[in-house]
């Protein structure tokens, strides 16, 4: 059953909540984090966990009143009518909402009420659904899996009643209603139970009246002349019926339609004179369109979408991978539609500057990462500030690891290089040529080592010699190689590094999405911890060779929901950059 | 926007000219042009740049909201959760039961980092700016890392810095036992932004520009940081604003 219920401005206040039970930790919070400033507002379905509680949350927004509902229940329970619940809950608080009022405690009547009717209709729908399964039996077998759904949700009321009689006696009349359907309901799983041990052949019909007849007493008095068969036949029939006229009156429309088209043709000047009449309101209405002037003008997905076609082109011929693009586009219009226009803004120009702020929000690092203070300090502390270096073959991850170590050096930070690719040959010695330039220390244990143990050994000699930051090198490897991705857990477990940096070229395309999501993945599966380490940055490299194709940046940042720390630019040590957040989306949109 | 409205707007004309003008069609020609003038007017207002906000900015979940609900109806909101969108509001001030008090333009700007890049257009137009930080989260080096790098980039905006916007730091959540007091608070924030300065100023962007140490403060840069120092004048005290215990904040907002 549900946990929590709330019904929030985006401005931040709560307008309405009610609780079930106590929420473990911020679910509400954390949606919003992730789901409307992250921009992934299409994600309409939330996992949250916290001290082993995981919820699901469900929510849906109004643009237009700036207003979000949101249910919260543990994930362990299908709770089958959220979406209803939310739809209606939506649709009648848009009734009752006012700007400048704050209390909606009368509220709460009304949501019960629209909940009972929710959870009562599922109960219903269940039953239908059973019948009518049953009346098809043997025709067609239904599968398993189905039966399996609906048996979880004919649950649902069960536990829900003995829940209220454990709670007390305050309502005695519909506790009772419900116990009885209750005691309905788990006749109905036994028979479905029955059903699905394979006994299908044997009287199904038999189950059905013996399961319908408590129904059909407390059930249909209650809900008031609601029709839902005796016989599940008799659905059927009325299904298959309702189908065939539809067909029918399809073809009738075609038939007017095309009948129609033909009278037009003939009487072309009639229209014409329609149209001179209504020459200036249409312009206006046109115009009005274009450019809001009224500024009354709601947005609809029409007026939205050709716009946001062109710009997700745009994205894609900036090299932003496809899928990438579809979301944030998705995004901006789940957030647009319904929203009112201010006066004198075109669409065009709203939609972009929808886009341009959406884009700004994703790449700006969501948490504040000064690796200068950082290191800072954690020297005060005397523990060396470790940074492990991942990400494909030959992205540049050592190259990039040495101009870091440069202007590390440059801020007068002691710094000490551990080569732990044991893998590749020749890797140890590409690091020893940078470390020599460099004047800086080179820990090394040679090949055929387990990394994770030499970084462990590189950690623990980092903080003997007194070192400010050890930076970790580790060997390419293409996200689906599994054993190489498990080591690769394995240092990062065990060495709990300050800073997990991807290093991905700037020239990747779709791959991008691929990439990143199995690495971050691998590293929160594999991870034995509570918390697992996740990729906390990117250093994009090899970005002097893209010209304005920028949109790997913008793949990565958002799949990963890690900000872009190091833009590598050069052969030079002292090419080294950090990310300018506005140029890149000026660039993309331009 | 104006030149294309122009351009719209002799369209048509044109076009009306072309044809035979009917009575009606006049009159709804003369009422758009009157539209079109009152929403240029209001839009040229808008624009205007005038310094007349209180400013209320700080990470998230500090109590920003609370506040703003406070000021705005005098009570505490039942709760909150994480902004994603300012919230704009006329208040009256007052000062004590009996005073009249005065209307003041109140934004809540929200916290969240990643909203940070469009605080810079509210900061433009504060004339008075609240910092709100949680006291209870002082001992935990992140927080105070944060928050310090936000006050910085507060203190340190152009438009800030050029008008010595007064900053107030409001120590929210002083109800609780746990609450460090204003002094503290103060002093951590300021080691902070004396690490923060040390840093400043590593690597240039893609663009090729980098963020140049900018000097806040009345004195030369060696010497270590002071609120005291900066140029806005910088004033802190507790507060709860769920509490309702704005006492130490009134005579901020009320000054001229």
């Amino acid at each position: 059953m549900l946990d929590y219920f709330s019904i929030f401005t985006l401005g931040g206040s709560v307008l309405w909540s009610h609780e079930w039970n106590g929420l473990v930790g911020n679910p509400i919070n954390a949606l919003v984090e992730e789901c409307l400033i992250d921009q992934r507002a299409t994600k309409k379905v939330f996992k949250y966990s916290s001290q082993s509680v995981s919820y699901t949350l469900k929510w849906t927004q109004n643009n237009e009143l700036g207003l979000v509902f949101v249910a919260v229940y543990r994930s362990v329970l299908t709770v089958p009518y959220v979406e209803e619940l939310l739809k209606r809950v939506k649709n009648r608080f848009e009734y009752v909402f006012l700007d400048s009022q704050r209390d909606y405690g009368d509220f709460s009547s009304t949501f019960q009420d629209v909940l009972a009717r929710c959870e009562e209709e599922r109960t219903s729908r269940v039953a239908e659904v059973s019948s009518s399964e049953e009346g098809e039996g043997e025709a067609s077998s239904p599968s398993s899996l189905d039966i399996e759904k609906d048996a979880v949700m004919v649950e649902k009321p069960v536990e829900d009643a003995v829940n209220d009689l454990s709670l007390g006696e305050d309502t005695g009349g519909e506790e009772a209603s419900q116990k009885v359907s209750g005691g309905f309901d788990t006749d109905k799983l036994k028979a479905l139970r029955g059903k699905k041990k394979g006994n299908k052949s044997e009287k199904p019909q038999a189950c059905a009246t013996s399961s319908k007849k408590p129904s059909s007493s407390t059930g249909k008095a209650k809900k008031g002349g609601r029709k839902w068969g005796r016989w599940g036949n008799m659905d059927d029939g009325e299904q298959l019926d309702y189908t065939n006229e539809s067909e029918r009156l399809e073809n009738a429309n075609v038939e007017k339609a095309t009948g129609k088209s033909m009278m037009d043709e003939d009487e072309d000047e009639g229209e014409v004179v329609v149209k001179e009449t209504s020459w200036l309101g249409g312009m206006m209405k046109n115009l009005n369109k274009k450019i809001n002037v009224s500024g009354q003008a709601v947005l609809e997905e029409s007026d939205v979408k050709p716009i946001l076609e062109t710009l997700k082109d745009k994205l894609i011929s900036k090299n932003v991978a496809e899928e990438v693009a579809q979301k944030i586009v998705n995004t901006v219009e789940s957030n647009m539609v319904g929203k009112k226009l201010t006066s004198f803004t075109r669409v065009t120009t709203a939609v972009t500057k929808a886009v341009e702020s959406a884009l700004t929000q994703i790449l700006s690092p969501g948490r504040n990462i000064n690796i200068l203070q950082e290191v800072e300090a954690s020297r005060r502390e005397g523990e060396p500030y470790s940074i492990v270096f991942i990400g494909c073959n030959g992205v540049g991850k050592s190259t990039n690891l040495a101009k870091v170590a440069f202007w590390l050096m440059q801020h007068g930070m002691k710094v000490m290089i551990a080569a732990c690719d044991t893998f590749r040959s020749g890797a140890v010695e590409q690091l020893r040529t940078h470390t020599q330039r460099l004047g800086v220390e080179l820990f090394e244990r040679g090949y055929e080592k387990d990394p994770a143990a030499v970084a462990k050994e590189a950690l623990k000699k980092a903080k003997e010699s007194r070192c400010d930051v050890l930076l970790i090198d580790t060997a390419g490897r293409m996200q689906d190689n599994e054993p190489l991705m498990r080591a690769l857990s394995k240092l990062i477990n065990m060495n709990n590094p300050n800073l997990t940096l991807f290093v991905g070229e700037a020239l990747v395309g779709n791959e991008a999405v691929d990439q990143l999501t199995k690495f971050n993945n691998r590293l929160i599966e594999l991870s034995s911890q509570d918390q697992p380490h996740k990729i906390d940055g990117i250093v994009l490299t090899k970005f002097d060779t893209i010209d304005n194709k920028v949109g790997a940046a913008l793949s990565m940042v958002y799949i990963s929901g890690a900000p872009v720390i190091f833009v590598g630019c050069g052969q030079q040590y002292s090419d080294l950059r950090r990310l300018n957040v506005k140029q890149i989306v000026s660039v993309l949109l331009s | 926007m104006a030149e294309e409205f122009v351009r719209v707007a002799t369209e048509v004309t044109n076009v009306t000219t072309a044809r035979s003008i009917g009575l009606a069609e006049l009159v709804l020609l003369l009422l758009v042009i009157v539209c079109c003038a009152y929403a240029i007017t209001k839009a040229l207002l808008l624009g205007q740049k005038k310094r007349s906000l209180l400013l209320i900015v700080g990470p998230a979940s500090s109590g920003k909201t609370t506040l703003f609900k406070q000021l705005q109806y005098g009570e505490a909101p039942s709760s909150t959760v994480t902004s994603v969108v300012p919230n704009e509001e006329d208040c009256r001030v007052r000062q004590g039961e009996g005073d009249q008090g005065q209307t003041v333009r109140v934004v809540d700007y929200p916290g969240h980092v990643k909203l940070r890049s469009g605080c810079d257009a509210y900061l433009q137009r504060a004339k008075k700016i609240v910092f709100v930080t949680d006291s209870l989260v002082y001992n935990d080096s992140d927080s105070v890392r944060e928050a310090a790098g936000f006050l910085f980039s507060v203190l340190a905006n152009p438009g800030v810095l050029r008008h010595r916007v007064p900053v107030f730091i409001a120590c929210n959540k002083s109800d609780r036992m746990n609450a460090f007091s204003v002094e503290f608070v103060k002093r951590r924030l300021e080691k902070e932004i004396d690490v923060l300065l040390s840093t400043v100023g590593g690597l240039s962007d893609t663009k090729g520009g980098g963020d140049d140490l900018v000097n806040i403060t009345s004195v030369g840069l060696g010497e270590p940081f002071k609120l005291a120092n900066c140029l806005s004048k910088v004033s802190s005290g507790a507060m709860s604003a769920l509490k309702g215990n704005l006492k130490t904040l009134k005579p901020y907002l009320t000054a001229a």
